[in-house]
């Protein structure tokens, strides 16, 4: 009993940080339509930037989350706002293209000369292109294009995959410890602190989220265009403002996901983004487009992994293998979609923007 | 022919459609050189078949165009005096341009004061948002009974009032209306032109998308008729109601009691009327 309680409240505390990562998928899905696979990078940048403001500058661990918050959650939205709304448009595509070619390709006249050469072609190359496309006269649409923007965020995940160890390296880096191995026992039952102050925080960002969401203005706004993209232009409300703050809450999310995830006795290493492997399931489980269903999807999750961890060798399934938890999940998401193909509170039309 | 005549427009006008062309995905040309006025306290009644080209003129003017992948090749569309072609919808819509779209577009799954308070997005202070709810609230007094209900579970007419509380919780100097009568029962349509009437009274301009062309020519100030993308008719409300050509084509009224089969037979022809 006490085992399965433990396991519980060990699942709870796992999955809430897969609720608030799913969350992140969900808002951006719900506002724009599309899914964004870079995530996981946002979930890293966040925990390396907690890290050099709480280690490297010294800063209060708390103070440090903060700014991690507010700055994942700025470049989320820088992020969208140049890739997804400019590089999707061809002019400016072509012209970045070449200015990357351009870098490299002429790299051997040292920086400065191949920077600015770069320059010069990727300005002659968007002069074409504008030129092109105005003799066709294809003019430009506000529109997402959703399969394209789904390969732009694919590509940024390796981007930022890339970034990240570039600056703090590969090595393991420790984030500090706020709250150590203090443990409170009930019972038979051990709440480590980390684990509870995870469930607090995230429950926080939940509850957070879920007000703004259904008091705010911005919330209403979002909340009508998900259910109405045209109609809610209609409204004169502007999708560039509800694009770009639910990029922001997806990377504010993810960078207290990835501060709680790799701070502690797990070290911060720059394959934390694996994390959102298990987002995914619990993410379909939840039904794509339902903050709620996000939340559940999250901690059912969570808590199957840490029961299969449990359970595992006491019922002799030891032959299934080591990191058998891993695949429970999509089992158990497997088995979920065969009755709700929809999620549990998916809405039952996709709709696309 | 029938040359249509040049409507006189008193004051100046709030909207100015001139001669645009639009088309869609870069082939369809749906208007064909349209213009349109509706000055400042008009009520204009624009009537047209199925794929005239209505909606696609109000999409023009709202900025909407764009969802549809559809553009302006051609003239202009000046809103207030100024040229609007480029705006964006929440630009106009926080200028005074409001709309309520074909088919309510309710947001269902919202209740009904988040409808209302979505149609206020480009309000900024708090007090003029009030002031405007307390308006549409006179307005429509169900939509206060019925607050905090979800939106999709209201009456088709009660969702239509719903439409219009929205449009004018911009507090608009301009509503566009299109097809507010689509599946009301008769007597709701009535209790639509009163309230199009009561909007009007209170200093909004209307321009207002019909099929039922009755009701739209009892209230209307001025009316366009629109067929194939270009506009046909024009006219003052009363004149167009007198026409015998607008009786027989819209209002289902011949002018002899019984239509003998070759009467049908030129149908087409002559509804090609000014072309």
């Amino acid at each position: 009993m006490i085992q399965l309680l433990q396991g519980l409240f060990d699942g709870v505390a796992m999955g809430a940080q897969y609720s608030v990562i799913v969350l992140g998928f969900v808002v951006i899905y719900r506002a724009t339509g599309i899914i964004n696979f870079a995530q996981g990078g946002f979930v890293l940048i966040g925990a390396y930037v907690t890290y050099n403001v709480s280690q490297t500058w010294g800063w209060n661990f708390y103070l440090a989350l903060l700014v991690s918050i507010l700055v994942t959650a700025g470049v989320s939205m820088v992020v969208q706002r140049i890739l997804l709304q400019w590089v999707l448009r061809e002019t400016v595509g072509v012209a970045l293209l070449l200015v990357l070619w351009a870098v490299f390709y002429f790299n051997g006249w040292g920086h400065v000369s191949a920077v600015a050469t770069a320059a010069v072609v990727g300005l002659i190359g968007y002069g074409v292109t504008r030129r092109i496309e105005q003799h066709l006269g294809t003019g430009q649409t506000k529109e997402l294009p959703v399969f394209g923007s789904i390969m732009v965020t694919i590509g940024l995940l390796f981007v930022i995959k890339q970034i990240v160890p570039s600056i703090w390296g590969f090595s393991e880096l420790n984030m500090g410890d706020p709250w150590g191995l203090n443990v409170t026992k009930v019972g038979g039952l051990v709440l480590s602190h980390a684990k509870l102050w995870t469930i607090g925080l995230m429950a926080a960002a939940l509850v957070a989220f879920f007000a703004v969401n259904r008091y705010t203005k911005i919330g209403v706004a979002m909340r009508a265009t998900h259910f109405d993209h045209e109609a809610a232009v209609a409204q004169g409300i502007s999708l560039r403002v509800v694009f770009a703050v639910a990029f922001g809450i997806a990377g504010g999310v993810a960078a207290l996901a990835g501060t709680t995830a790799g701070a502690g006795i797990a070290q911060l290493t720059p394959n934390l983004d694996l994390v959102v492997f298990f987002a995914f399931p619990a993410m379909i489980l939840g039904g794509f487009d339902s903050p709620g269903g996000a939340v559940l999807g999250g901690v059912i999750i969570g808590i199957v992994q840490n029961l299969t961890k449990v359970y595992q060798p006491e019922w002799d399934l030891q032959w299934l293998g080591v990191g058998f938890d891993r695949v429970a999940v999509y089992i158990v998401m497997l088995l979920v979609l065969m009755v709700r193909p929809y999620g549990l509170f998916g809405t039952k039309e996709v709709h696309r923007v | 022919m029938n040359q249509p005549a040049v409507a006189t427009v008193a004051a100046e006008p709030i909207l100015a459609v001139q001669n645009i062309e639009v088309v869609y995905n870069d082939v369809i040309l749906v208007l064909r050189g349209v213009s349109l006025e509706v000055a400042e306290g008009e009520i204009v009644a624009l009537l047209g078949a199925n794929g005239a080209g209505k909606t696609t003129l109000l999409r023009a003017v709202t900025g909407l165009l764009e969802v549809h992948r559809g553009n302006i090749t051609k003239g202009t569309v000046s809103f207030l005096g100024r040229r609007s072609n480029l705006d964006d919808t929440s630009r106009l819509v926080r200028n005074g341009l409001s709309q309520v779209m074909e088919g309510r577009r309710i947001f269902a799954e919202l209740s009904v004061e988040e409808n209302l308070r979505s149609g206020a997005y480009t309000v900024r202070s708090r007090q003029a948002v009030n002031e405007a709810h307390d308006r549409v609230v006179d307005l429509f007094p169900v939509l206060a009974e019925r607050a905090r209900s979800t939106a999709g579970y209201l009456s088709g007419g009660e969702q239509q009032m719903l439409a219009i509380g929205r449009a004018l919780m911009a507090s608009p100097k301009l509503l566009l209306l299109d097809e507010p009568s689509l599946g009301l029962a008769p007597l709701l349509v009535q209790q639509v032109r009163y309230i199009i009437r009561d909007i009007n009274a209170q200093g909004t301009s209307v321009l207002l998308v019909e099929q039922n062309a009755a009701m739209a020519l009892s209230i209307a100030d001025r009316a366009y008729v629109m067929e194939n993308g270009r506009i046909v008719r024009d006219g003052t409300g009363a004149e167009l109601l007198a026409d015998a050509d607008i009786r027989e084509f819209y209002l289902g009224v011949g002018e002899t009691g019984h239509r003998s089969f070759r009467d049908v037979k030129t149908y087409r022809r002559r509804k090609r009327w000014s072309a």
